[in-house]
């Protein structure tokens, strides 16, 4: 809260900014974290988010905010580091583990967090959840992947234009 | 050569029964029509439903083409979104054949040019890439034979080589076929029954072998076509024989003239070994002077006979594609090309080194072999062929009309 409004120096105390999710939770992160998402990115450079003020961020709640940060907080030196051309093996396993772990999550957490890192643009997130979706929909047949999604059972029309696609499209079943 | 054949269906049946026992798909005769997207009516994503549409593009990209079609089963709105062209021209592109020939072969080759002449200006129409990806997954694969008159190139279309060559000189009954057809000096009325005869044993000896389909194209057209090219000039330097063949829009000019030179690799080979002992020089084996004759080609004023051929076309574009030379030949012809005519005709003139090696014309049937519309527009089948015979007697192979 104490940080200089001066900013993106080399060193320095890491900035702080604070971000207020829609049900006006305050979390405080460190701006190189919060700057993962390309959205906050050039209102934290403009000096904003310091102080009392605060980004609202009127589409995020706080639950799935508390669930970004936690994303951006680990990746954050990695991506300091420039894609992190001289991380370790070990740095990069780790964060692979956590990716994992991340996603493990209930499906509509998931989908929370796809709205959540789309809207804040994270790309590395985006690519995190979207893989995720893509892995639980892989593999499946098109009545499991509608079962997997939570879609109502397909009214008899549905059903009879599902076969005859699945009849057109047959080298996608084998 | 029927021979010949049953080795190759022998060896491309155990490779394909030892990669996958996947049974061939069936042959559906599907048209490549556009398919009627529905917009409209209730579309819903289920849980998804909130989520922007450029993410579930993503995400359909990370599926792949097996998972993608099986979404777009699921319902309406996945369906529109499953069809994206540009999703299915990224899932083409990622396929085994290089992208530009899979557009060359879709856009120009997806009906025989031969047959169906278009002009030059043609728009293509707008292309499909769903309906292509699946045309193109449930094309049966097929067996091709480059017979020329030296090796024997074989292969199943689905593989990304030949699978193997033999040497057809070894078996003197065999040879001289498809380079034989080439070879006619002048149109004359022999030759063409000739050319017909031989297309009609060819077949007949295929149909009796129980072979479903035939498609048979010529070796310089498929050359061409392997260049990303229907029309131009290609100089086939065969193993007993070089031959200059004008095509235009996939079809072998012969009323304008083939010409040819009685010099393959062959005698050059053995001229330029006898050079060489002459001058002392000692070579390891045939490959070697091989690789040295192309140089010793552009002696035979290769370029001369060129000349001839293009003093009767008047075409702007000529293109001429010289197999199995290497790119410093193909220049220095260029260049010699360029000096040796006045520059209205030169103007336009490119000399291009054969795409793929030796194995050109094998490659351009690779590329038909593989078209979403292969089995309708190019292929012969055997009730067809029995059915011609029948209407038409045996002088029916002027199909491709010349």
């Amino acid at each position: 809260m104490a940080a200089p409004e001066s900013g993106d120096g080399n060193n320095g105390a890491a900035r702080m900014v604070t971000l207020i999710s829609s049900d006006n939770t305050r979390f405080e992160v460190e701006a190189a974290a919060a700057s993962l998402s390309q959205t906050l990115q050039l209102t934290i450079l403009d000096g904003g988010g310091g102080g009392g003020d605060g980004i609202p961020l009127p589409n995020v709640d706080s639950a799935t905010l508390s669930k970004v940060l936690e994303y951006c907080i680990k990746h954050a030196p990695a991506a300091a580091n420039g894609g992190a051309p001289n991380a370790t093996a070990v740095d990069r396993a780790e964060l692979e583990r956590f990716d994992n772990e991340f996603v493990n999550i209930d499906q509509s957490v998931l989908y929370s967090l796809i709205m959540a890192a789309h809207n804040l643009e994270i790309e590395g997130l985006q690519s995190l959840v979207a893989k995720k979706v893509a892995d639980m929909i892989k593999g499946k047949s098109p009545m499991e992947i509608r079962r997997t999604l939570g879609f109502p059972d397909p009214t008899p029309e549905e059903q009879a234009e599902m076969n005859a696609h699945m009849l057109e499209y047959g080298w996608a079943y084998e | 050569m029927a021979m010949l054949l049953r080795k190759v269906w022998g060896t491309v049946l155990a490779r394909a029964a030892s990669a996958s026992g996947a049974p061939e798909p069936a042959a559906s005769p599907r048209r490549r029509h556009a398919p009627p997207l529905e917009y409209h009516g209730a579309l819903s994503l289920g849980a998804l439903d909130a989520v922007p549409t450029d993410v579930l593009a993503q995400i359909l990209r990370l599926l792949g083409p097996f998972d993608a079609a099986r979404c777009s089963a699921v319902c309406r709105a996945w369906r529109v979104l499953a069809s994206d062209n540009g999703l299915w021209a990224f899932f083409l592109s990622l396929g085994p054949e290089p992208w530009d020939l899979v557009v060359f072969a879709e856009t120009h080759l997806a009906a025989d040019p031969a047959s169906h002449p278009r002009l030059y200006y043609d728009c293509t129409p707008q292309l499909s890439f769903k309906q292509i990806y699946d045309l193109r997954a449930v094309v049966p694969g097929s067996v091709i034979v480059d017979g020329g008159s030296g090796y024997c190139k074989y292969g199943w279309s689905k593989y990304a080589a030949p699978s193997g060559r033999c040497a057809t000189f070894l078996i003197e009954l065999i040879i001289s076929m498809p380079a034989g057809i080439i070879m006619q000096e002048f149109d004359t009325e022999s030759a063409r029954a000739s050319r017909k005869q031989y297309e009609e044993t060819l077949y007949s000896v295929l149909f009796d072998m129980n072979v479903p389909a035939v498609c048979a194209v010529d070796q310089a057209v498929l050359a061409l076509y392997a260049s990303k090219r229907t029309s131009g000039i290609v100089v086939h330097i065969g193993f007993n024989v070089t031959s200059v063949v004008p095509i235009f829009q996939g079809r072998v000019m012969y009323e304008i003239g083939v010409e040819t030179v009685g010099q393959g690799a062959l005698k050059l080979t053995g001229f330029l070994k006898e050079l060489m002992q002459q001058r002392n020089i000692t070579y390891e084996s045939l490959y070697t002077v091989r690789a040295l004759k192309e140089v010793w080609l552009l002696n035979v004023n290769l370029a001369d006979v060129l000349w001839a051929c293009i003093k009767q076309y008047l075409y702007v574009w000529i293109t001429a594609i010289i197999q199995k030379w290497s790119v410093m030949t193909t220049e220095r012809l260029e260049k010699e090309l360029h000096q040796l005519l006045p520059s209205y005709i030169s103007e336009g003139i490119r000399v291009l080194p054969p795409a793929f090696g030796t194995d050109s014309a094998w490659f351009g049937a690779k590329m038909i072999g593989n078209v979403s519309t292969f089995t309708e527009e190019w292929c012969l089948k055997k009730k067809q062929f029995r059915q011609k015979i029948r209407r038409h007697g045996p002088s029916f192979v002027n199909m491709n009309a010349w």
